[in-house]
């Protein structure tokens, strides 16, 4: 029997991985960390059960071993729903009961015969590494994003370093398999899908410090998050995007974009060389003089070069002395200025304009809490705009100098451990109803204010815990209690907060550069994305925009959102990305600056100078 | 005019003025229009939609809190549901033609109160926006309209210190965008509608807070925000002494007094001279319909108080009737010694907007008004303690808060 409620559960699954990583340190899921496909993890036991309810698959043996793995352990549940909202317990659960009846009716369970072609991917990465079975195909077979259409692949490996993809190449190639390489699976783009084979790199997860040489090497199946923490660890930081992410898949698909990239660039800045094998099955290395030039860019986009097995990638410096600053703004336009006026004057590390959305999201462990502390940033205290800085106590005093209004990693970590209290209580309410001139912000934020505030606002692990459904609460009061948690510093580095952006629905991002110098064109972007969003009736928002280049260009991100679900909205989402993309590209053809992350696609290693300034 | 003083006595005395009232649903609008039903008019409440509430809802719920039920009104009550921000009024075009055939005279409540200058859009399409919208409705050939009353403050005197008569005034500066945009809306009306016939009336008053025999009010902002925000200190820290250890409260300068009273630390310039001038809603009503009925010749007139308060009258009515001490008025020198808590930057920002109105040395002549209420024996009571606590009771027993909004 298939649960519905249990169904309606799977098919929300974002797919943003971040049940791969132990992102909240409870741990990884024990079968999936064992296992390394995707099936084994709760993203995959999701879809297998979403496959189920929709008859895509039938009780394999490959199946019945993955529902047997599950302990029911509940690392899902306090993962997926600090992240997503979703409690995938109830999923997990109806899969056993599911397989556990199949077995208990002697009902058949399926098994799949191995071909030639599987006992040569088997010879190359081992018995366990390679697969034909549905329970695992089906899994590798779709993505979120909206143009992505489900293709089952015949294979899926799990090749561990380049003499192994070597290998596994030459074998698709002989027999004229078609392949697609997948990291974490995350891909916006929809391209991790093939109908023959999908390699998952995630195996290899090998990291090497070279500290006399500032750089870590690290396997194709090491995730941004395991790297950062690597890095933290020996007193560094790398420069790193979603925590989920697989590095080396990452830089292949559009390079490292970050908020550090403000100060460690993007690009070929990050890497000081790379492994890979060609699609013909040939080695070659980023720094080879005779090697494929993947650091030049052009602007008509790039096959792929080939598959990334390794990297070495920049260690940078970190000062004992770095902390985190929100400067607030209610207008975007000095926000921006501001934020280019930093990176120009090299103050800060890490620098980012949050929109309201992407403020209110992160910070908040609920969808509802999220509405309400939009509404309170926005509307209330007047903060439609957060820049937020990390830097060594130079920058910070610097940029207190420069602003006179901040939040300090003491306000912000209040805030965040007063939430409910800030949302609803009678305190807000009077300050709402306070005339003045003035933004709000600029009175709440003063530091003379911090005093009466902790009196007032009373913040507390148990606090923000409240907001969660009850058997979660001494989980978040627990996970609250940890400095980091409030930290902007650290919460900034690793991004653990960024994929919540996805809660409300999966997220359709628009990335790319566009001239810092000249505001007002991003402003008419913006203004596109908003009319466009307005016009296919989709939930769509800013998101950030981050200075590169000492402020001559941006990263800028704009966001739409639908249900993947919802075919009467994927089809809209088609349209607004219809003609979001001519547009865009049409800005770009008449506006020095403007590139759009899809012709970075397979040029990650370019040089920035090749893609910022044509 | 459109028509002559007996014909409007006429229609008023057999009560077959229909009287349109906007913003019916807002503090003055909603006591206005009761005590017109009451007294047998005919009127039309114009209010729009709010937070998922229908016009016809809102009403209800607001005659509910006079104690009142619509149905008791009958015909003479009827509710219009539209936008008088929108050209149209927001109402169907039989509506529109409905009211241009039926109101005899425009009671003009709708008014955006707010001082601040970030709300400049929405106080200009309010007190401005709007009357240029009813003088569309006022304007057209077939409106029977012939009256306007238009619901005004003293305050568009702006920052000029002189004495004001009932006449209109030429103010040249303001203290914040509410006295221009009143300011603006007076000198529309006044150069727009009599083109047509028209007669208009305009009622300044200056701050109107709660009844004062029984202390209701539905609106807790100008002189109940400050005692509502030391209420909430109050409350905070008492609790943070008496079940907290009182750590917080230390550290602030709060402390709780053998006699019970609560200490805190709030010094406020001390500007000299100036007081604050307070009616309440029941004189005003009492005062406004005496003015209407008597003075069907067009004219201006100041509903005030004759006997001001000062800011310590007021400090020590709080004190009195809330056992909280510290406030004090201390120099500018004494005032930069040392600087600001938390709790003197919110009292010091309230201050910053409220300054003209609480240490006013504006004057208004009312001799015009007084001469129709004294004949009708109306006299405005004085701001006492009695007043200040039945009116502060009253908010607390309803947390501050109004039913319908």
């Amino acid at each position: 029997m298939i649960s519905e409620k249990a169904a309606g559960i799977a098919a929300q699954c974002r797919h943003y991985a971040m049940c791969k990583i132990d992102f909240l340190g409870t741990g990884l899921c024990p079968p999936g960390e064992d296992n390394h496909y995707v099936s084994y993890y709760p993203q995959g036991r999701m879809d297998l059960y979403d496959a189920l309810a929709k008859g895509l698959i039938p009780v394999t043996e490959r199946l019945v071993d993955i529902a047997n793995t599950c302990t029911l352990c509940g690392i899902c549940d306090k993962q997926c729903h600090f992240v997503t909202e979703l409690r995938p317990m109830v999923v997990m659960r109806a899969l056993k009961d599911h397989v556990g009846s199949h077995i208990a009716e002697n009902k058949k369970i399926v098994q799949i015969e191995e071909d030639d072609i599987l006992k040569q991917f088997k010879k190359v990465v081992g018995e366990k590494n390679a697969t034909n079975d549905p329970a695992i195909l089906v899994t590798y077979s779709n993505d979120p994003a909206p143009m992505a259409k489900i293709q089952m692949p015949q294979y899926v490996v799990l090749p561990s370093g380049r003499e192994e993809v070597k290998n596994i190449i030459s074998v698709c190639n002989q027999f004229k398999i078609p392949f697609a390489v997948r990291g974490n699976g995350s891909s916006v783009f929809g391209i991790v899908m093939s109908e023959g084979v999908v390699l998952d790199m995630g195996r290899n997860k090998e990291i090497s410090m070279d500290k006399d040489n500032w750089k870590i090497n690290i396997g194709a199946g090491v995730s941004a998050f395991d790297l950062q923490i690597e890095a933290d660890k020996n007193g560094f930081r790398v420069n790193s995007a979603e925590p989920s992410a697989l590095i080396c898949s990452n830089i292949m698909c559009s390079g490292i974009l970050s908020t550090f990239s403000n100060s460690y660039g993007t690009g070929a800045d990050n890497y000081v060389d790379a492994e890979f094998v060609s699609n013909q099955g040939e080695a070659f290395n980023l720094n080879d003089k005779k090697g494929p030039n993947l650091f030049g860019f052009d602007k008509q986009g790039s096959p792929s070069p080939g598959i990334c097995t390794g990297a070495s990638i920049k260690l940078q410096p970190v000062t004992e002395d770095e902390e985190g600053l929100g400067i607030p703004f209610s207008s975007f336009d000095e926000a921006a200025t501001f934020c280019r006026d930093l990176s120009r004057r090299r103050i800060g590390i890490s620098i980012a304009l949050l929109g309201g959305e992407y403020i209110s999201t992160f910070i908040s462990p609920t969808s509802d809490m999220a509405e309400k502390v939009k509404t309170l940033f926005i509307e209330t205290l007047g903060i439609s705009f957060l820049v937020v800085v990390i830097g060594d106590k130079y920058a910070i005093e610097t940029i207190k100098k420069m602003a006179p209004i901040t939040i300090n990693d003491k306000l912000f970590r209040l805030m965040m451990l007063s939430l409910p209290q800030m949302v609803a209580g009678e305190w807000i309410e009077m300050l709402g109803e306070l005339e003045t001139n003035r933004n709000l912000y600029e009175l709440f934020c003063k530091e003379e204010m911090y005093p009466l505030l902790e009196t007032v606002l009373n913040p507390s692990p148990e606090a923000i815990g409240s907001v969660v459904p009850e058997d979660l609460r001494d989980f978040y009061t627990q996970l609250y209690s940890r400095p980091e948690m409030t930290n902007l510093a650290w919460l900034s580095t690793f991004r653990i907060l960024s994929s919540r952006m996805g809660r409300f629905k999966h997220v359709v991002a628009f990335i790319g550069y566009a001239p810092l110098d000249k505001i007002e064109v991003i402003k008419k972007m913006i203004g596109e994305f908003k009319r466009i969003g307005d016009k296919y009736n989709l939930k769509h928002d800013y998101g950030f925009l981050t200075p590169v280049d000492l402020g001559k260009r941006a990263i800028l991100e704009y966001d739409f959102y639908i249900d993947h679900t919802n075919p009467a909205e994927i089809q809209q989402m088609l349209r607004a990305m219809g003609e979001a993309g001519p547009m865009v590209g049409e800005m770009s053809m008449n506006t020095k600056g403007i590139q759009w992350i899809n012709t970075i696609l397979f040029q990650g290693f370019s040089r920035k100078e090749n893609f910022l300034y044509r | 005019m459109k028509l002559s003083r007996k014909e409007i006595l006429g229609l008023r005395k057999k009560k077959e003025a229909v009287f349109l009232i906007t913003g019916a649903t807002g503090f003055i609008g909603s006591h206005t229009a009761i005590k017109l039903l009451k007294r047998g008019y005919r009127v039309i409440m114009f209010s729009r939609p709010n937070r998922g509430a229908t016009a016809g809802e809102r009403i209800k719920a607001m005659f509910e809190w006079f104690e009142l039920d619509t149905d008791e009104f009958g015909a003479n009550l009827e509710i219009i549901e539209g936008f008088l921000d929108k050209p149209d009024l927001g109402i169907s075009k039989k509506t529109y033609s409905y009211l241009l055939n039926t109101v005899d005279e425009i009671i003009h409540c709708a008014a955006n109160t707010s001082f601040s200058e970030k709300k400049r859009g929405e106080l200009e399409t309010v007190n401005i926006g709007i009357l240029k919208n009813l003088s569309s409705l006022i304007n057209s050939e077939n409106s029977r309209c012939y009256f306007f009353h238009h619901i005004s403050t003293v305050y568009v005197a702006g920052k000029q210190k002189n004495i004001f008569e009932e006449t209109l005034i030429n103010t040249p500066e303001f203290n914040n965008v509410y006295e221009e945009t009143k300011y603006r809306g007076e000198q529309f009306i006044s150069e727009v509608f009599p083109q047509s016939g028209v007669r208009v009336n305009i009622y300044r008053s200056s701050i109107v807070y709660g009844d004062s025999e029984n202390g209701r009010s539905t609106l807790f902002n100008a002189v109940y925000y400050p005692v509502k925000m030391a209420l909430f200190l109050k409350n905070t820290y008492r609790n943070d002494i008496l079940k907290k250890g009182g750590e917080k409260a230390k550290q602030m300068g709060v402390r709780l007094d053998e006699d019970g009273s609560i200490f805190l630390p709030i010094r406020m310039g001390n500007k000299s001279g100036g007081t604050i001038n307070l009616i309440p809603i029941n004189y005003y009503t009492d005062a406004f319909i005496a003015i209407l009925e008597y003075s069907v010749d067009p004219g201006i007139f100041h509903i005030i108080n004759n006997s001001d308060t000062t800011l310590d009258d007021l400090t020590g009515f709080f004190s009195k009737s809330f056992n909280i001490k510290g406030f004090r008025s201390v120099s500018g020198e004494e005032l930069k010694e040392e600087p600001l808590n938390a709790l003197e930057i919110l009292f010091s920002e309230y201050l910053k907007m409220y300054e003209p109105y609480i240490r006013d040395i504006r004057r208004f002549d009312n001799k015009r008004s007084e001469k129709i209420l004294s004949k009708s024996n109306i006299k405005c009571p004085e701001f006492d303690l009695d007043i200040f606590s039945r009116c502060m009771n009253y908010a607390i027993s309803v947390n501050w808060k109004n039913p319908w909004k």
